[in-house]
């Protein structure tokens, strides 16, 4: 009797810090953010951020490049691909200059921002590279640059209808 | 009953008069025990109830605040659309909230759209099944992996019927949510600490109690021992007597002579019985049923008995108590107290003196006093006067002022004594009254 009860205690104290414990972040998907980061774009949020690099692009959660900018929504941590393909075919960005992003923007579950990017120019130098192309698809994974086709919608979720290379508005319930 | 258990009666009825019984200490180790798991475990009870009811209802707030934020949104977004049908001035709408959003008309054509790549495609789905009557709302997994809250409406700026799809982040929402399980998290980790507490109080208290048993054992034992010597001791002299005398009347041939030894056997005979009587009555339980009864006629009769042995001692014998005095007790009990402590009260007087024996009511209860101005007890001697086989006289068991004070206490009472040499002693019980 006495086992049977220390037994049900230990498991409701397990349980109980379990569902506890899910507020400290040991239920994440591997990242703080909880987006998904090596593969995470939505064509429906894609915008157009201009701001001030923080600091030069780094090695961020999931091996992806990082780069935080100030914005006029804010700090928002710049996605910029694999760290090898960014390594590859990087343009040089260094701390306080102009950048004009386009990619797909998201908060994350720790309340931050994420831009998934698209396309970034660096306004101070000139220079621009495409990470993506227009429906989203990743260039490093085997699309193309300058490949525009494929209705290749990131989450998986299957083919969008509507306008081709351009993808539309995603339904659905979960 | 053998007589080897009708020693051990004796003992165990001795040793349970001295010091606490195993079975209370075990009795008392269950209350404990109980006491010690109750209260945490009402205690988690409570918590988790509590973290229940603030889980449960945390996910309904952030919902309803979605859902006001949602529709704020949307009242704007059908104003803004009714002031400009080109929807230009919906470019320059946002707040932190809206993930996207989106108009489509009746024919499924995306009108607006804050990503304006979208906008003059096609809506995904049927528009029919799109349209809700009034609102439809829901979470959903967006394909950067946030989960956004999307509500569809029916906006209608300017007679014009659009489905608004509107997106909104989560997180400011979500905050209730977050601190219903922060609330949790705290209250969870000061429960299972209280656990931890609990079950580090529970084998510590678990321990000293068997300690306090073993060493209780040990004593009892100890004091079996003790006991046993000195009943060996107080049996043997008289034995040895009436073996004597009875191998001298066995030779003798007189018959005066063996008259005088028998006379002596039977003296010690008695001794050994009166020896016995009292460890009787020492080691009785108290299981006899109290009945009503005049104190004061108690004490009348006990008097009238002593007095039989205090006239040709000497002793002068004084007592006051009129009014009748009802208590609950054993008569015989209390009788045979109130006879021990009278004849103690004697044999302090060995040169004659008085006894005066009173009665009181106090409050709620009654007070017998039974003073002597004897020779009085050594002071060293008072500590150990109501320890058993403790006595200071020649011929004596030493159960007398024991069983008085067990006597007294099984009636609910108690007895103390005071005493000063020179001067006399003082016995005093109170006993509770009936009524």
């Amino acid at each position: 009797m006495r086992r049977h009860t220390i037994l049900f205690l230990v498991v409701f104290l397990w349980l109980w810090c379990h569902e506890a414990s899910a507020f400290w972040g040991s239920d994440s998907k591997g990242s703080p953010s909880g987006l998904n980061v090596a593969a995470g774009f939505d064509v429906n949020t894609i915008t157009t951020l201009s701001g001030t690099a923080l600091a030069p692009p780094r090695r961020g959660e999931g091996q992806h490049t990082e780069m935080p900018v100030a914005t006029n929504r804010g700090t928002v941590s710049v996605i910029l691909g694999p760290w090898w393909y960014w390594e590859k075919h990087a343009i040089t960005i260094q701390i306080n200059q102009e950048l004009t992003i386009t990619g797909s923007l998201a908060q994350g579950k720790n309340g931050a921002l994420y831009l998934f990017t698209q396309r970034i120019e660096n306004r101070s130098s000139g220079e621009s590279i495409t990470l993506r192309t227009e429906s989203g698809a990743p260039l490093w994974s085997g699309y193309g640059s300058g490949s525009q086709g494929g209705g290749y919608q990131n989450n998986g979720s299957g083919s969008r209808s509507g306008a081709g290379n351009r993808g539309g508005m995603r339904g659905g319930r979960r | 009953m053998s007589p080897g258990q009708y020693s051990f009666h004796i003992v165990a009825g001795i040793c349970h008069h001295s010091s606490v019984s195993a079975p209370h200490l075990v009795l008392n180790m269950v209350k404990t025990t109980r006491l010690i798991i109750g209260i945490p475990l009402c205690f988690t009870l409570l918590v988790a109830w509590f973290a229940w009811s603030a889980l449960s209802s945390a996910p309904k707030m952030a919902a309803e605040n979605l859902r006001g934020a949602g529709l704020s949104i949307s009242a704007a977004i059908e104003q803004l659309a009714a002031a400009d049908s080109s929807f230009h001035s919906l470019v320059r709408y946002t707040t932190p909230d809206i993930a996207y959003f989106a108009l489509i008309d009746q024919q499924g054509i995306v009108r607006f759209h804050t990503n304006p790549g979208l906008i003059g495609t096609h809506y995904a789905h049927s528009i029919q099944k799109t349209f809700p009557d009034g609102i439809s709302e829901q979470r959903e997994l967006l394909g950067t992996g946030e989960v956004a809250y999307l509500l569809r409406t029916k906006i209608h700026p300017n007679h014009n019927q659009y489905l608004l799809v509107l997106a909104m982040h989560t997180y400011r929402a979500d905050q209730v949510i977050r601190r219903a399980q922060t609330g949790v998290t705290i209250v969870s980790v000061l429960t299972a600490s209280l656990w931890v507490l609990t079950v580090v109080l529970f084998f510590m208290l678990r321990r000293e109690e068997h300690r306090r048993r073993e060493m209780l054992r040990r004593e009892e034992m100890a004091r079996l021992g003790e006991m046993g010597a000195i009943m060996a001791h107080e049996i043997r002299n008289p034995l040895a007597g009436i073996k004597g005398f009875a191998q001298l009347a066995q030779a003798s041939d007189s018959l005066e002579q063996t008259r005088s030894y028998a006379d002596i056997i039977v003296s010690q005979s008695l001794r050994m019985e009166e020896l016995v009587n009292d460890l009787l009555s020492f080691a009785r339980e108290d299981r006899e049923e109290r009945q009503t009864t005049d104190l004061a006629e108690l004490v009348h009769q006990s008097v009238a008995m002593i007095l039989v042995e205090a006239r040709p001692a000497n002793i002068q014998v004084e007592h006051e108590f009129h009014t009748p005095l009802m208590c609950r007790v054993v008569a015989d009990r209390i009788t045979q107290m109130l006879l021990n402590l009278m004849k103690n009260g004697i044999q302090a007087m060995p040169d004659g003196g008085l006894l005066r024996i009173g009665l009181e009511h106090v409050g709620k209860t009654a007070r017998i006093t039974i003073a002597d101005n004897g020779i009085g007890i050594p002071p060293e001697n008072l500590p150990h006067i109501f320890e058993a086989f403790w006595t200071s006289k020649a011929q004596g068991t030493g159960l007398g002022l024991a069983l008085c004070r067990k006597v007294a206490e099984e009636h609910g009472g108690s007895l103390k004594i005071e005493s000063a040499i020179g001067t006399g002693t003082t016995a005093t019980i109170v006993l509770p009254t009936a009524f």
